[in-house]
């Protein structure tokens, strides 16, 4: 009786932390944050279910409460299929530009129409549902960055509330890697706060895995060779481009294109991930000038009206695959320089081995 | 003097007796290398090494040491410019390299329609049967190095890949560096620039390859070389170094001496000494020969050795 009483005052004191720090958690954080609290998954291992409070706190959904997203969860204790997220939920937070409460909806219904969602519900374990590629992340305190004040400065010639500023300069600046500084302002608000090679990794961790992509295309009903090979290498041909090489080398130079430049529209919404046949994508012949004419910022002598032919040079997915007459001859220049080179060094290696054993039997 | 003749002058092919030099009246020193010639293989070779410093981190640039290789090069957009600079430099030098060897060409068209392979010795010939001699000789099947020219086989290799290198490499580079203007101005097929850019790469581990291997084992760590053959900084060669290595050419050389300036052999008594060796050997059989030309290498050096001492 005793442990259950000290129970009950542990869980209202914590409680009550909780919501003293704001947080609008109805209650979960009473068992969820608890160190260790796991679970034993169907697949027979351990999932980590405990949440830090702290963290959260000063998470991008600090203000939206866990039952709003997690909405399936109605009673204690919850059943462990109910806790998925339902990231189309229109939640408390209002607006501020449509005075409507907050939905990422929109971009929902882009992401289940996209490659990766439209096939979801028959693969869930291979396709990428939201909390794949998002995770909650941490806010940033720009009052505590040097290279934001002059930014924030900017914002209170037009609002006034100095709290409301910082909360919503925060929420937008968390998205970038920090700082990302030109002329003492943040210039590019949002793309996405992983910088270009981490978007590199999140794709390749799916689209590097040779199964999941073999199933994939399964699923897809892909079956034609070269169409295949298209896919499974799409990663590896992308990795020796110049593209990759810069953002792998420098992460501070942001200017190479990532995979989201190229495969989602410009001013779209980055989740307008199509086939190339689709006429929606941007890698379709007939978006493709368009997509490649964001390059004109790194790009600056290319044409900004015939863009045709260096808008489908394939040096984006750098290896050959001979399904065309052009791709069958880089294929035959390749072989030919592979041979050329191992032969020439072949060659060298004989004749300098050759010559040296000759001048040590001289010398003695 | 006419435009036409001072041209001709500039650019007429060295006379065989005017590559031998004679040092403090007692010493033979032969010039391979002009001073021009030896400036632009230090453009040559200045840039390669910086192209290798700008173009490996981005080759191999999954390995450890390529990111911070990157960084001490100002990031990308340091390593970008210098590799770039340093591109347009070496590629220069190749243009300037292909001029100066057409107005050569234009100075002394008349020698080359004389004889063209027996002046322009640079050009793979028919003297290069030595290069199956060399093999043989490597293999075991010929008892002495081949009866080399003026330029061995490796002499020959080294000058014209440069040449292939800068189609393979040189041009690609500018592809690279332009893709718009070649693709779009230019009107060049996609599929170019994806050929440019296997061919940038692969050729760039070939042309390393080849360097570090063959050149950097015949000119610095070969056991006859090392620390270096200073030739590229001097021009000039020893003699013993000329009997040994590019014994044809020696025996040409002091044959134009004496024919052509015969009043330096009764200056010269060792010089006259040489002449008549030359004559001597030129009668035996082209292995003995070769055999001969060594011992004496050998005999001037144990020579030189003994006067050092005294």
């Amino acid at each position: 009786m005793k442990a259950l009483i000290l129970g009950l005052s542990g869980a209202i004191a914590i409680s009550g932390a909780a919501l003293g720090a704001g947080i609008p958690d109805d209650g979960c954080l009473v068992c969820h944050r608890l160190k260790g609290l796991s679970v034993i998954t169907k697949e027979n291992e351990v999932k980590d279910c405990s949440i830090s409070d702290a963290l959260y706190a000063h998470s991008i959904h600090r203000n939206v409460g866990c039952t709003e997203c997690h909405d399936k969860v109605e009673q204690y204790p919850h059943k462990p299929e109910n806790t998925a997220a339902n990231c189309t939920n229109k939640c408390h937070v209002v607006d501020p530009s449509t005075k409507k409460p907050f939905s990422h909806k929109e971009v929902f219904e882009t992401w289940k129409e996209s490659v990766h969602g439209k096939n979801y519900e028959k693969a869930p374990d291979i396709y990428p549902y939201c909390s794949y590629c998002h995770t909650n992340d941490l806010l940033i305190d720009v009052t505590k960055l040097e290279s934001m004040k002059m930014s924030l400065a900017k914002c209170s010639i037009c609002h006034q509330n100095k709290d409301w500023i910082k909360d919503r300069f925060s929420h937008v600046a968390s998205r970038e890697p920090i700082p990302v500084i030109k002329n003492g302002f943040t210039h590019r608000f949002v793309k996405t706060r992983r910088d270009g090679w981490e978007i590199v990794e999140l794709c390749a961790s799916c689209h590097e895995d040779e199964k999941k992509m073999e199933k994939a295309l399964e699923i897809e009903g892909i079956h034609d060779k070269f169409a295949k090979e298209h896919v499974l290498t799409a990663v590896e041909s992308y990795k020796v481009t110049m593209h990759a090489k810069m953002l792998y080398l420098d992460r501070n130079d942001t200017r190479a294109a990532d995979c989201l430049d190229c495969h989602t529209n410009k001013d779209g919404n980055f989740h307008d991930i199509f086939h190339k046949d689709d006429p929606r994508s941007s890698i379709n012949v007939k978006n493709i000038e368009l997509t490649c004419g964001r390059s004109t910022e790194c790009h600056p002598l290319a044409p900004k009206e015939d863009m045709k032919n260096f808008a489908t040079t394939k040096w984006v997915h750098m290896h050959p695959i001979p399904d065309s007459l052009g791709q069958k001859i880089v294929k035959i220049v390749e072989e030919f320089m592979f041979w050329l080179t191992t032969g020439t060094l072949l060659f060298a290696v004989t004749i300098v081995g050759l010559d040296l054993l000759k001048n040590l039997r001289r010398k003695h | 003097m006419g435009l036409w003749e001072a041209f001709k002058r500039r650019f007429r092919l060295r006379a065989e007796q005017d590559k031998l030099l004679i040092v403090d009246g007692e010493k033979i020193m032969i010039q391979k290398f002009t001073l021009f010639q030896r400036l632009l293989h230090v453009g040559i070779f200045s840039t390669f090494i910086w192209q290798i410093i700008t173009g490996y981190p981005l080759k191999f640039y999954e390995l450890e040491w390529a990111k911070p290789l990157i960084g001490l090069l100002g990031g990308i957009a340091g390593e970008m410019t210098i590799h770039r600079i340093s591109g347009f430099i070496m590629f220069a030098d190749f243009l300037l390299t292909v001029f100066y060897m057409i107005l050569i060409l234009i100075a002394n068209w008349d020698l080359a329609k004389k004889d063209f392979f027996g002046y322009f010795k640079i050009v793979p010939g028919p003297s290069d049967v030595t290069f199956v001699h060399y093999i043989k000789y490597l293999l075991g099947f010929r008892k002495v190095p081949p009866d080399w020219d003026e330029y061995i086989w490796v002499d020959k290799f080294d000058f014209w890949a440069v040449g292939w290198g800068m189609l393979a490499i040189g041009i690609t580079g500018w592809m690279l560096w332009l893709p718009e203007v070649f693709t779009g101005y230019l009107g060049l097929p996609p599929e170019t620039i994806q050929i440019a850019y296997l061919m940038h790469s692969d050729e760039a581990v070939l042309a390393l390859g080849w360097i570090a291997l063959v050149h950097m084992y015949i000119v610095h760590y070969g056991p006859n070389k090392f620390p270096m053959d200073w030739i590229w900084l001097t021009g000039t060669a020893s003699e013993v170094e000329w009997i040994e290595e590019r014994p044809r050419s020696y025996r040409r050389i002091i044959k134009a001496v004496a024919e052509n300036e015969p009043h330096l052999l009764e200056k010269y008594p060792f010089l006259k000494e040489r002449y008549q060796f030359v004559l001597e050997v030129e009668k035996l059989p082209e292995e003995e020969m070769i055999k001969r030309m060594h011992e004496y290498a050998h005999h001037l050096l144990e020579k030189e050795a003994e006067g050092g001492k005294a």
